[in-house]
């Protein structure tokens, strides 16, 4: 169903309404956090109030653990979230210039705002300082452009990066926060005690059922299986049988020997040998890739496979012995509504079949009205793949392919 | 200054969060009931695939046959023109494309005994199995070979030489049709890895 936007839901031309009304709420919410007055915020540097360390893992937890469960119950299509891409020392860089603005002017932008906009005085000259630095950035952005987008790392993710799973790393993240309020609230206690400050007490006992319930979802979340590609539903096991009943998944082995002869410019075929490793090394199609069908599931490969190219319409064209592991294949990708992959119809045994073993007859060019027009083409592929003819095009895709995720409007 | 007051109001607020929990716990509840009945996630079912054992080979159909094993039932899925010209002994006509509908029926014998499919060659048989297997189904397998070579390589004579026989197994030295000096057979796109880190924006 989500994201709303790419999925048309809800017109690109309500982006802007929809971000007024989320911006008024956030402010809302800062403005009630009391974030709106700078000594507050500035507590978590003297360690009297960590109300915004509180507040911003709170809302970070709460979004990732909504995230995680929207993409599980097919209700968010992470595929499609625009995630920004990082720049390593770019990004290292300018928070440390966040950290350092936030300290000494006790707001940060968002806040800054709100504290304005209920008319306090250092709010309004600190939004005068941001303009001021928005105004020198874009001057001297010359000066540092090739820093600016040096060190790109696309739109990574730290579970990726660390090679561990989604599920782990959000519960670890859970884990910190829990860790990271209890030992906030006795910071807060200690300083409170030296310097005789009043704040606001905790109340023990609400705050502990809290602190459970996060745990909970954290356990809860670590055994969440990870989706590749989470749609709005996913096919039916009935209407996947449907369509094997009728067979429109299948490609005539005569169609791909076309395609492997010819390169046709709008649409190409990608094959995609789904045995083992070692039946791929003995023989394998021209200019296919191996992804052993036990491997298709896998996160790379899937992600592989599902990436889209603007230019060229590719068909992915799975294939093995028979039918029986390239239909798994299809099976897989259907079942999550995907559409763009067909099966080599009867596999490599009815290539050969077709195409060398029962094309026996022999062409006499004085009689070519009386071959139909399939023996025709076959004895060409014929003479084609026995490389009689020309040298067979050796590869339909040479580059590497590169993980991107789908880019939508809206971005930040 | 209308929004102030209704902020103001902080029941309000309360209301909306309890309204918006009622209304998110019953979309919840309503995906749960009309969800589709899938016990398997995709991956998990390419998983089991590759792992489990999922065929009969007809060497195993011939020595079950052989001991007099009552422990399986075979079931035809191809279509019923086919099935009353001539099917295996002792096997239940279940179409492929009634499968699903007649859930009760297969739920009730893998209770019981393994169910072997079989159809005209493996391919309709192993996706039958395979989706069977994602709606949670265990004991069940397909035919290696098909009705056909079961008939006549099993049931009429055996021959050892068809025991180990499948569709899904080279049939022919296929680099023997094809000019080996044009084979370029692309690497394996095993470098996904490192370009992960390049992939920019």
């Amino acid at each position: 169903m989500g994201p709303l936007v790419p999925f048309g839901f809800i017109g690109n031309e309500f982006n802007y309404i929809i971000a007024l009304v989320i911006g008024f709420f956030f402010g809302y919410i800062l403005e009630s956090a009391g974030f709106s007055n700078s000594r507050k915020l500035a507590g978590v540097f003297y360690g009297y109030d960590f109300v915004v360390l509180k507040v911003f893992f709170t809302a970070a937890v709460t979004a990732m653990i909504g995230l995680i469960f929207l993409s599980y119950f097919g209700w968010l299509d992470m595929s499609v979230v625009y995630i920004n891409p990082l720049y390593l020392w770019p990004a290292i860089v300018g928070g440390a210039i966040m950290g350092v603005g936030f300290i000494i002017g006790g707001f940060c932008p968002g806040t800054s705002i709100t504290a304005a906009s209920i008319g306090r005085i250092d709010g309004m000259v600190f939004v005068l300082g941001i303009m001021a630095g928005v105004f020198l950035f874009a001057e001297g952005f010359d000066f540092y452009k090739n820093f600016y987008t040096s060190s790109a790392m696309g739109p990574v993710r730290v579970f990726d990066s660390l090679g561990i799973s989604q599920g782990t790393f959000a519960f670890a993240l859970i884990v910190v926060a829990v860790v990271a309020f209890a030992i906030t609230s006795r910071i807060e206690k200690n300083v409170a005690a030296k310097y005789q400050l009043n704040i606001l007490g905790n109340q023990p006992a609400k705050t502990g059922i809290a602190m459970i319930l996060m745990l909970l979802l954290g356990v809860i979340i670590l055994f969440i299986p990870e989706k590749e590609v989470a749609t709005f539903e996913e096919l039916s096991a009935t209407e996947l049988r449907d369509e094997l009943v009728n067979e429109n998944h299948f490609m005539h082995v005569d169609q791909v020997a076309f395609h492997l002869m010819n390169d046709i410019e709008t649409i190409d075929i990608q094959l995609i040998d789904v045995r083992s490793e070692e039946e791929y090394r003995e023989f394998s199609l021209p200019g296919a890739i191996n992804i052993p069908l036990e491997k298709i599931a896998s996160k790379q490969m899937t992600h592989l496979l599902l990436e889209k190219n603007e230019k060229v319409k590719t068909v992915k064209v799975f294939f093995s012995n028979g039918n029986t592991k390239a239909d798994k294949a299809w099976l897989y990708f259907r079942r999550m509504e995907q559409s763009g992959f067909k099966v080599m119809e009867g596999g490599l045994n009815n290539f050969v079949k077709t195409i060398f073993v029962e094309n026996t007859e022999v062409i006499d060019i004085h009689f070519l009205h009386q071959h139909t027009a399939n023996s025709r083409f076959r004895n060409e592929a014929k003479m084609f793949f026995q490389g009689m003819e020309k040298e067979v095009k050796t590869s339909t895709n040479t580059e590497v392919p590169t993980i991107n995720t789908i880019k939508v409007a809206g971005g930040c | 200054m209308l929004i102030m007051e209704i902020m103001n109001k902080s029941n309000l607020v309360n209301r909306l969060a309890i309204l918006f929990a009622v209304v998110f716990l019953s979309i919840y509840a309503i995906s749960k009931i009309t969800a589709e009945d899938y016990t398997l996630t995709a991956t998990e079912s390419i998983e089991l695939t590759a792992l489990e054992k999922n065929s009969v080979s007809l060497q195993e159909l011939y020595l079950m046959l052989l001991q007099d094993d009552k422990n399986f039932q075979l079931i035809d899925i191809r279509d019923s023109k086919a099935f009353e010209h001539d099917h295996l002994p002792n096997a239940i006509h279940i179409p492929f494309s009634k499968l699903l509908e007649q859930d009760t029926t297969v739920w009730h014998l893998t209770a019981e005994k393994k169910v072997i499919f079989y159809s005209d060659g493996e391919t309709l048989s192993s996706n039958a199995c395979y989706l069977l297997k994602s709606v949670g189904h265990t004991n069940i397998a397909y035919l290696q070979g098909g009705f056909t070579i079961a008939k006549q390589k099993v049931y009429d004579n055996y021959d050892p030489a068809y025991g180990h026989y499948s569709k899904d197994k080279p049939y022919y030295d296929f680099s023997r049709y094809f000019n080996t000096k044009s084979q370029n057979p692309q690497p394996q796109p095993n470098v996904v890895t490192e370009i992960k880190v390049a992939g920019g924006c």
